[in-house]
């Protein structure tokens, strides 16, 4: 069974955007990263996964449950590219909300919120509204927020934008830290460097349609780096 | 039920009174409220002690049916304030993404957000009406509720629902003026056709047909007649004769609303965030 798989997925909208025919499969537990310029169609894709937008045909499953169903979310964090919340929510109260949201409940639920902020250095923020906190905080409670809950797959939509040295180099063991532990992560992001030390598994996207989809180490082997095979895979394509 | 799903909706209900708390539209029409409540003691006190002795009958039912009928048509806008507030936000904020990626249907996003909006407003006008009925009863030194009072309360949150639903509805296809202003030309439209169809014989509904009384007619059977709501709560309030077709009236309203409510639900559904 994979985390993810996407089947034949087409999507068309505006003037001139649309996804042709998608196919990937997201294994278990790996490090997955959806690779792409900027308007390739990623946003677009992870909006499909989570059933955020529809598409005109093909299938989404996660976990072999179709993406079109609740149940498919229920073992799914996400995190969008700029986490955002109501400002009046206390650090904690939003950990609260997502892990109720996400199914925990009593001891487990405080457990979990209290491991989150520890794990993201901002137990002492706990009881800060939300718009006391500065925009790297901000990304900070949003990655707690993701981590709290019972989950198989996590999505991030670009994680590493917004985030200074130290929050990239957390966000880096956290990332690892999730996968040690079993789980499946989903990365949409374009910023290669990370990428090539932080991934198992890539995809390129261009244009609406998936130019390559294997693993880093395929790519090593080679004896191009992740940078080069990106930009030749996507120039070729101009 | 299980345990998870009635914990989420709860917290979704929770999370939506929460917002529409901090809300300063809530916090401004809620001072004006209770001052125009206080006001209207004061004049009506002042009328009383004026008119002592004459041949004027006032009385605390009379007047705070009076108050009532006013307090049911603020209800309406402020129902339609916070109906279209109640999802508009979520999407300035671009917050909807978030709350759709949790293992929750559309269905349960939409109805926790309607639910938690009506808790909201008809405890508002809750308020109002005990602060005038109190304030009221202890103006002319009788007691001013009777027992249609609470009748109409609950009619009117029934109504309160129905307004919020097609403010969240419109909501979806409109910005946060436009969306209210399809609301009151809703319900104007409704009151109009309403009146003007329900006074016709069966025979005269397809007699002289325009583009207009086609209109008319399409919304007189179609939409749900919010009149009829507003018609017998006023009924229950003064203590007239009800003079509707219960029954039929009823069910129309019934399977209109709920013909609503499921187009509404494929809106939601289909619609892309």
């Amino acid at each position: 069974m994979n985390a993810i798989e996407i089947r034949g997925i087409k999507k068309s909208y505006g003037a001139d955007f649309s996804l042709h025919d998608v196919n990937l499969e997201v294994k278990m537990g790996r490090i997955f990263a959806l690779l792409g310029p900027n308007g390739a169609g990623k946003t677009t894709l992870v909006k499909l996964i989570l059933n955020l937008m529809h598409q005109d045909s093909g299938e989404i499953k996660i976990k072999d449950v179709s993406s079109l169903l609740a149940a498919s979310r229920s073992g799914v964090g996400f995190i969008p590219e700029k986490f955002s919340f109501f400002p009046y929510y206390t650090v904690r109260g939003v950990l609260e909300f997502f892990g109720t949201m996400k199914g925990l409940m009593g001891s487990d639920l405080k457990s979990q919120i209290d491991n989150a902020l520890k794990d993201l250095n901002i137990d002492e923020l706990q009881n800060r509204k939300l718009q006391s906190l500065s925009k790297g905080q901000m990304q900070r409670t949003g990655l707690a927020a993701l981590l709290v809950g019972q989950h198989d797959v996590l999505i991030l939509d670009e994680p590493f934008s917004g985030l200074d040295p130290i929050g990239m180099r957390d966000l880096k063991d956290i990332i690892r830290k999730q996968r040690a532990d079993g789980k499946t992560i989903f990365l949409n992001s374009h910023i290669l460097s990370e990428m090539e030390q932080l991934c198992d598994d890539v995809a390129i996207l261009n244009k609406g349609e998936i130019l390559f989809s294997g693993s880093v180490q395929s790519i090593l082997e080679k004896g191009e780096s992740l940078e080069d095979f990106f930009y030749k895979t996507v120039s070729n394509k101009e | 039920m299980t345990t998870m799903y009635k914990a989420q909706w709860k917290a979704m209900i929770k999370d939506t009174i929460l917002k529409e708390l901090r809300s300063k539209t809530l916090i401004f029409i809620f001072i004006a409220t209770t001052l125009m409540i206080f006001l209207s003691h004061q004049v009506l006190k002042m009328f009383i002690s004026s008119n002592e002795g004459s041949a004027v009958m006032i009385n605390g039912a009379n007047s705070l049916s009076l108050m009532f009928t006013m307090i049911n048509a603020w209800s309406v806008i402020i129902a339609g304030i916070f109906g279209i507030s109640s999802i508009r936000s979520d999407f300035e904020d671009k917050i909807i993404y978030q709350y759709l990626a949790f293992p929750i249907s559309r269905t349960q996003y939409m109805f926790s957000r309607i639910f938690g909006t009506w808790i909201l407003v008809f405890g508002y006008y809750l308020y109002s009406y005990i602060l005038s009925a109190i304030l009221f009863s202890m103006a002319t030194h009788s007691f001013a509720l009777h027992w249609g009072h609470l009748v109409s309360m609950l009619l009117m949150g029934l109504y309160v629902f129905l307004v919020i639903f097609i403010s969240f509805l419109y909501s979806m296809v409109a910005g946060k003026i436009g969306a209210f202003l399809m609301l009151l030309a809703t319900v104007g439209i409704i009151s109009i056709s309403t009146s003007s169809i329900r006074a016709l014989a069966y025979s005269e509904y397809f007699k002289d047909l325009n583009i207009f009384k086609l209109f008319g007619l399409l919304v007189y059977f179609f939409l749900p007649r919010l009149n009829f709501i507003t018609e017998l709560a006023s009924s229950f309030l003064s203590k007239e004769e009800i003079k509707l077709n219960l029954g039929l009236e009823a069910l129309h309203l019934v399977a209109t609303s709920a013909l609503f409510i499921f187009l509404a639900n494929r809106l939601v559904k289909k619609r892309n965030f």
